[in-house]
């Protein structure tokens, strides 16, 4: 395939991901708060994280991750909520990332997604404590942690369809 | 999905099961002394309300265009309404035990009881 070619694929494909991001966003925010916890949220633009670091590279997966939470904030949220998505997607992005490379073999996309879902509230609760500056907040932190198990196994399942059905198109030379 | 790393999950759960409920057992601890509501913005106590049976009153905390209508009443206290778009706060149950918060993330605003001889002081504040 020429460079060229394969060039406008992987822009093609950020550009679709970071609007799937956006979308799912935009969707979890009309779900009423399922859980007993407050703040807990089922993760949904983690489906498209997930996806992006399994097909591409380090530098085009951060892309998807930066402009998704940039785009969202800045037409959804605020400065507020964007600190908040910040901290806890570049975390988790990272994280990630490092665990789906150095155990490319051992690990499940569930187990990344639990462990993406655990570090996403970690993040963000340490910004909050530091923003209100109480470490009350943080008693909150084994409760998130809970509900991130079952919604990070049902993000890391999504992820796993759409990845099976995505790695079809050649991306990578 | 391997097996250990359905092991590992599954310690992962329980063990937060298990730290969720410590944070609620230490909650619920009975306390003897008198119980006061403490409003905090960014860490600095804005007010201060007794918590009893008794208390019956509401308190509206501003901030440029964010506010918050604190209520108190039948020994609990709740935020009534919020500024915020994702009431998260507002919808939060109401709280009556020491170390119980209510937290509304976009105003930087903490509500929480507080009891003056409680010996597990799990209360700090970050300078």
């Amino acid at each position: 395939m020429r460079e060229s070619t394969l060039k406008t694929r992987q822009l093609v494909f950020i550009a679709v991901l970071v609007a799937q991001g956006m979308v799912l966003s935009y969707i979890e925010r009309l779900i009423p708060v399922p859980f007993i916890v407050p703040g807990a949220k089922i993760g949904l633009a983690n489906i498209v994280t997930l996806t992006a670091i399994c097909l591409l590279t380090f530098k085009q997966s951060g892309a998807v991750v930066l402009l998704r939470i940039l785009l969202t904030a800045s037409t959804f949220g605020s400065l507020s909520s964007f600190l908040y998505s910040f901290s806890g997607g570049v975390l988790s992005f990272f994280i990630m990332f490092v665990f789906s490379r150095v155990f490319k073999n051992d690990l499940s996309l569930m187990t990344i997604s639990i462990i993406g879902a655990i570090t996403h509230n970690l993040g963000q609760l340490l910004v909050a404590a530091f923003m209100i500056k109480s470490l009350l907040v943080l008693g909150y932190l084994p409760m998130l942690l809970v509900v991130a198990i079952p919604t990070g196994i049902f993000v890391g399942v999504v992820a796993k369809f759409l990845i099976t059905h995505l790695e079809r198109v050649q991306l990578q030379k | 999905m391997k097996k250990k790393e359905i092991i590992v999950i599954g310690i992962l759960f329980l063990v937060s099961l298990i730290g969720a409920l410590g944070v609620k057992t230490i909650q619920n601890k009975e306390t003897l002394g008198q119980k006061e509501v403490l409003i905090k913005h960014e860490g600095k106590i804005i007010k201060r309300i007794p918590l009893t049976e008794q208390t019956n009153t509401s308190y509206r905390f501003e901030n440029g265009e964010a506010y918050n209508v604190i209520e108190v009443s039948n020994g609990e206290v709740h935020i009534h309404e919020a500024s915020c778009r994702d009431q998260i706060c507002v919808n939060h149950p109401p709280i009556s035990k020491n170390g119980e918060v209510i937290v509304c993330l976009p105003n930087k605003l903490v509500v929480e009881v507080h009891s003056e001889t409680e010996a597990v002081e799990i209360d700090s504040i970050v300078e």
